[in-house]
């Protein structure tokens, strides 16, 4: 809660111009947004650069921020996430090229239960989900947003929200399983 | 983990997430709960979704390759750039007011270029003058104006900017308009006007004497509360002194003197002088009549 009420009361500092408060928020929020991007996209670079542009769009426009700062920051690096997915289809239309981090099918199930292989073994059964599926069970389970709250980050229907974390968390079951096996 | 579900109920099974998560209403509670008495798959496969869960919300948060890089926000750079705008321009006041030298003295009037003939002699003519003069030097009260404003300026312009730069917006704004506010009464002869008398040119003591003098015997003041606001050496164009009286004849001599402005109380007295001792009272370019 003292965390919350700090959070807050640097965001009053950054709206009023403290840029020093706003360098705060950004180390704070900084590695939850690219991790979030970086699911998104599935690209380091790309996710980096998302983060950024986020972080700016929140600083040139941090007077009409209302309400929770990181869901905002997640709602603008996901349209930024979505700008960059477009041109990302558009560019492998034109030409062919590598997806970026393709899955790796060489998991050892044995070590994938050691802390480290565990969670590689996740992200790359995450990197297998539908794009929407896994932005809905990132949102869901890693930031642990409600669905209403997911529902307005991503402007999908509440419905839908709750189809798309089901439906991600039962392919995340099928691909560990396989792993696993 | 289980094997795959053999689910009798798609629908409840769709729900099963929904339920981990807290989003059913009671209703679909009540019904998904039912199901899970009597189905040993939905019970298995909620736990599976329980352990997805889990490990998704283990994952570490990881650092961007490289750090976020904010620009400057164009009002921010924009204030500034104002601000040191400002320092800058009272600087710049402050060194030209002191280091420059100071103008020449303002030649005659047209009406005292006009009049020729006698000195007048018996120059000693009262007058008050209800306002304060702007010598040609430009002194007030002894203390250049630009220097004051300048420091003014300078010091709010220094808070604005370490306002602006970190973000300390109350204080900035509290220095600056004190700096504003000092270099304005300053400028204006306030309090913040008050300063040591100007220097007095050698060999024109006893004039000045004689004019502080006159002007404590004339304003009924102590000598020593009359002070010496400014003090020029002006080469005159006639004997006039700068100062001719309507309908006389002055020798047209270039008459070596000097201005001289000194206050008694709030009032100022411009006062022409040779350097013989004569003097006259002039106001508005004329000896001051009693």
């Amino acid at each position: 809660m003292g965390a919350v009420d700090g959070y807050q009361l640097l965001l009053e500092r950054a709206r009023r111009g403290d840029a020093a408060a706003f360098e705060r928020l950004v180390a704070e929020y900084q590695p939850a947004v690219f991790t979030f991007c970086r699911h998104v996209l599935n690209d380091p670079d790309e996710a980096a650069d998302a983060t950024q542009e986020a972080f700016v769009a929140a600083w040139l426009n941090i007077g009409s921020i209302r309400g929770d700062l990181r869901a905002w920051l997640f709602k603008v690096a996901l349209n930024r996430c979505r700008d960059r997915l477009r041109r990302l289809a558009a560019a492998r239309r034109a030409g062919p090229g590598e997806s970026p981090e393709p899955p790796n099918p060489d998991g050892d199930p044995e070590e994938a239960f050691l802390a480290a292989e565990r969670q590689e073994l996740v992200r790359r059964a995450l990197r297998e989900l539908e794009p929407d599926q896994r932005l809905a069970v990132v949102l869901a389970d890693l930031f642990g947003y409600a669905y209403t709250e997911i529902a307005a980050i991503t402007g999908w229907p509440l419905g839908t929200v709750r189809s798309r974390v089901h439906r991600g968390r039962l392919g995340l079951r099928a691909a560990l399983l396989k792993r696993r096996e | 983990m289980s094997g795959k579900p053999d689910l009798h109920d798609p629908d409840l099974e769709a729900l099963l997430s929904a339920y981990l998560d807290g989003e059913l209403s009671a209703k679909e509670r009540q019904t998904v709960e039912a199901h899970l008495a009597g189905c040993s798959r939905c019970r298995e496969l909620l736990a599976d979704l329980q352990r997805v869960k889990d490990l998704v919300a283990a994952l570490p948060l990881e650092s961007p390759p490289r750090p976020v890089i904010l620009p400057r926000r164009p009002v921010r750079r924009l204030a500034e750039l104002a601000a040191l705008a400002a320092v800058l321009a009272g600087l710049f006041l402050i060194g030209a007011d002191l280091l420059l030298p100071r103008p020449a003295p303002q030649p005659m009037t047209p009406a005292a270029q006009l009049a020729p003939a006698q000195p007048s002699g018996s120059a000693e003519r009262t007058a008050t003058r209800a306002e304060p003069s702007v010598s040609p030097g430009g002194r007030l009260s002894g203390v250049r104006v630009p220097a004051l404003v300048g420091a003014g300026l300078a010091v709010a312009g220094t808070a604005a900017f370490v306002a602006v730069r970190f973000g300390r917006g109350r204080v900035g704004l509290l220095v600056g308009l004190m700096g504003l506010a000092g270099g304005l009464l300053g400028g204006c002869g306030g309090p913040g006007g008050q300063s040591a008398e100007p220097p007095v040119p050698p060999g024109a003591e006893r004039i000045v004497a004689a004019v502080r003098a006159d002007a404590a015997r004339r304003s009924g003041q102590d000598p020593g509360r009359v002070r010496l606001v400014s003090v020029e050496a002006v080469d005159w164009p006639d004997t006039s002194l700068g100062c001719p009286e309507q309908g006389k004849f002055y020798a047209q001599v270039i008459t070596p003197g000097y201005r001289v402005v000194v206050r008694a109380g709030s009032t100022d007295y411009e006062y022409h002088t040779d350097r013989a001792g004569n003097f006259v009272l002039c106001v508005r370019g004329q000896p001051s009549a009693r």
